[in-house]
């Protein structure tokens, strides 16, 4: 249930983005950029990169949108689950399972 | 040290910008509007949590660029060291410590907030647009911070002057020219490493 009085209970984030114009009408922007832009990884490499962090940061809310963004792009189910119970052994391709995604979320 | 291979050594956050330009200049728009557009927390109060929030995540190059911009509007840097050492004694506004325990909360574990975290900052006044404000502030130097130390970026007192002086001056939305250091003591409020004493409240 979210904090804001003046959201439903049941709200999303497109509720909070759309009743505050003043803050994310740019953030659009950003977002595409980030993550469908041109980039050496792909979208799929990259949505795993969001459940990923979200997992880090035990969002519920972003883990289970953006882990069904990465199924969605093709990535198995079975490599989301085995990255988040050690990146170590998970079946990701090993370029995408160095140490780089982890520090920086918990000790920038 | 830069960690990017892309970029000089003592890399600044300018370098980045200019080497991934197509994606980072996105960003401008969105921090400007954000950091100076309207807003129920007053640019100063905006760049105190931005310095504050770059201190939880002991980023220097942020929290050293941002307390320079807000003690050019107007905060003390010996309030904003304080608040970081314990916000419950700090001599920081009163009405702003339920914001700063807030976002500082959000930054170090941020599944963990709850309803009581929120009501503090109502119970102190705010109402729940202040609230969301106080939050895409946390949350985009979150991501600054990230930014700048994944990359390596370190920065010196000087890199931290210049840039704050860009940021007091015209805001977000323009870079740094490169290599080109700003009239000395031109905006003697944004110098680095000037010790004031302690302000009374």
């Amino acid at each position: 249930m979210p904090f804001f009085p003046s959201l439903p209970q049941d709200a999303t984030t497109k509720q909070v983005f759309t009743a505050h114009p003043e803050i994310y009408s740019h953030w659009a922007r950003v977002s595409e950029a980030i993550l469908r832009g041109p980039s050496p990884l792909t979208p799929a490499q990259r949505e795993l990169i969001g459940a990923y962090v979200s997992s880090l940061n035990s969002c519920q809310y972003c883990y289970g949108g953006h882990r069904a963004a990465a199924e969605l792009f093709g990535i198995a189910p079975e490599t989301i689950d085995g990255l988040i119970h050690d990146l170590a052994t998970a079946p990701v391709d090993s370029r995408g399972g160095g140490s780089k995604k982890h520090p920086v979320t918990r000790q920038p | 040290m830069a960690l990017l291979r892309s970029l000089p050594e003592n890399a600044t956050l300018a370098d980045l910008r200019q080497t991934y330009a197509d994606l980072l200049e996105k960003l401008r728009p969105y921090g400007h509007r954000l950091m100076r557009g309207p807003s129920p927390l007053t640019p100063g109060q905006r760049e105190l949590i931005a310095a504050f929030v770059s201190g939880v995540n002991s980023c220097r190059y942020c929290h050293g660029a941002h307390s320079l911009v807000a003690r050019a509007f107007g905060v003390d840097e010996a309030v904003l060291a304080a608040s970081l050492d314990d916000t419950a004694v700090a001599p920081v506004d009163a009405r702003l410590k339920p914001i700063l325990r807030f976002v500082r909360k959000l930054t170090e574990t941020p599944s963990r907030m709850t309803a009581a975290d929120a009501a503090a900052v109502y119970d102190a006044g705010w109402n729940d647009e202040a609230l969301l404000h106080a939050i895409a502030v946390c949350a985009y130097f979150n991501n600054m911070n990230r930014l700048v130390e994944g990359a390596g970026i370190v920065g010196s007192a000087e890199h931290y002057a210049i840039s704050a002086r860009r940021l007091v001056e015209h805001g977000y939305l323009r870079g740094v020219a490169k290599h080109k250091k700003p009239p000395a003591s031109r905006k003697p409020n944004v110098a680095p490493a000037r010790r004031r004493t302690r302000r009374q409240r």
